[in-house]
């Protein structure tokens, strides 16, 4: 059986972890992972071009597993990340074209190398809507399974009972289900229980091994 | 010095930063002619199979990597480069490996995440007098297809059913995990596996420090 996996955020903003305490990101990535961390989730919302030298960086200074979040324009920007040493790249919610701009990553990198972000909303009559793309959000991942999406990243709000259910009906799904970690350590829990693979984190305030000692009581097996 | 075989889109960054920081040093060959003459060759990869054994027919890489491994020459495949290295691969039933390791490559499943993205533990079947042991440590796993395990398998991990994690045949091995990602536990067994296979790091050495 798998390990649970535990996976720092990093926001990076014109090749600088952003945020109160900036610095290259290959520094602070490999500190998570001295820290336990069981991969790095790398979110760049900036333009491609300065991209491809730090992700370069971050590869070749980093012994776990890295994936890119990123609002790639085209196949050639998604393509200069996996390149340059991004193990896996992220198609953020609302991105334009997301379905072509998978099928040819899948084609390309193969299932393994590319995934999408879900963010899925509970409507007022309790139905799960992937925002912006305003679909039906089981039918919206089940397609993106189709065309050959290898993980969902997925937000669900709010976080509570029906989340865990939601999270529960995706792990049915084939993917892997990287949940964005919900607040309290009990929601972070049942997302777990329920079925997702990982916990996206962003909380500097824990380390990894701090995450799994807290979760670990809850029955949950994690990497040493 | 370590020859990775440069396979058109794969990033060869970590494999690279792995082997700088156990003091090994390293060189990039698209073609044989660009590679080391003497030292370990690495065939490291993810992704689709029949893309990269076409880069490895147009390279010229295809013929001479059997060559190679017949003279002696250590050749190491990893994740995708193990299964290119087997007989077959369920992913292309109409091609063939290059058959230096026994075996084919079969799809995981039915009934498990596919892809095959995260860690698992592995487990020892034989030891080898030369490689180092995997007992119960945490590899990072990511493909979609694994080698059967036989009889010579080294060791195992389970993704629904067994599949093979170490072989090794002669001088050439084979490993599904991806052991530069794999934390301080994967860069000492790569350090190991390379050093079994004749490769001795430099002075800088600093394997298994972070």
């Amino acid at each position: 059986m798998d390990a649970k996996r535990i996976i720092p955020v990093l926001h990076v903003s014109a090749g600088q972890v952003a945020g109160p305490d900036p610095g290259p990101p290959s520094a602070r990535a490999c500190q998570l992972e001295l820290e336990g961390a069981d991969g790095i989730l790398l979110r760049d919302a900036g333009p491609a071009g300065p991209r491809a030298e730090w992700l370069r960086e971050v590869a070749g200074s980093l012994s776990i597993p890295f994936v890119l979040e990123a609002p790639f324009r085209d196949f050639a920007e998604l393509e200069e990340a996996l390149e340059a040493g991004a193990d896996k790249v992220i198609l953020p919610a609302g991105l334009d074209a997301v379905e072509p701009l998978l099928a040819a990553a899948v084609r390309t990198f193969g299932r393994s190398r590319v995934g999408v972000a879900v963010n899925a909303v509970l409507s007022a009559d309790s139905h799960w809507l992937a925002e912006p793309e305003g679909r039906g959000a089981l039918a919206w991942m089940a397609g993106l399974e189709q065309l050959g999406c290898g993980e969902i990243l997925l937000r669900a709000t709010p976080a509570g009972p029906e989340s865990a259910a939601l999270i529960q009906q995706t792990a049915q799904l084939s993917l892997s289900v990287l949940a964005l970690c919900p607040e309290g350590d009990a929601l972070a829990a049942e997302a777990l229980l329920h079925g997702a693979d990982g916990l996206a984190v962003a909380d500097p305030a824990r380390t990894p091994r701090q995450w799994k000692q807290a979760l670990g009581t809850h029955g949950l097996t994690f990497r040493d | 010095m370590i020859t990775l075989i440069h396979l058109g889109h794969e990033s060869l960054s970590t494999l690279e930063g792995a082997a700088r920081r156990l003091g090994f040093e390293s060189c990039r060959a698209a073609r044989p002619d660009q590679a080391a003459p003497a030292g370990p060759i690495i065939l490291a990869g993810a992704g689709p199979l029949d893309p990269a054994c076409a880069q490895l027919k147009g390279s010229g890489w295809w013929s001479e990597l059997p060559q190679l491994a017949a003279g002696g020459r250590p050749v190491l495949g990893i994740n995708l480069g193990l299964h290119i290295l087997a007989e077959g691969s369920e992913e292309s039933p109409r091609g063939t490996g290059l058959g230096l390791i026994p075996g084919i490559v079969r799809r995981l499943g039915p009934g498990v995440k596919d892809p095959h993205w995260g860690w698992s533990p592995v487990r020892q079947r034989r030891v080898h007098p030369l490689f180092p042991e995997i007992r119960g440590g945490w590899l990072f796993f990511a493909h979609s297809h694994a080698l059967e395990p036989g009889s010579e398998t080294l060791s195992i991990a389970v993704h629904g059913r067994p599949f093979s994690v170490m072989e090794c045949r002669g001088r050439a091995v084979g490993i599904q995990a991806h052991l530069e990602k794999s934390g301080w536990l994967g860069l000492s067994l790569l350090e190991k596996t390379l050093a079994a296979l004749g490769e001795q790091p430099g002075p800088a050495s600093s394997a298994g420090s972070n």
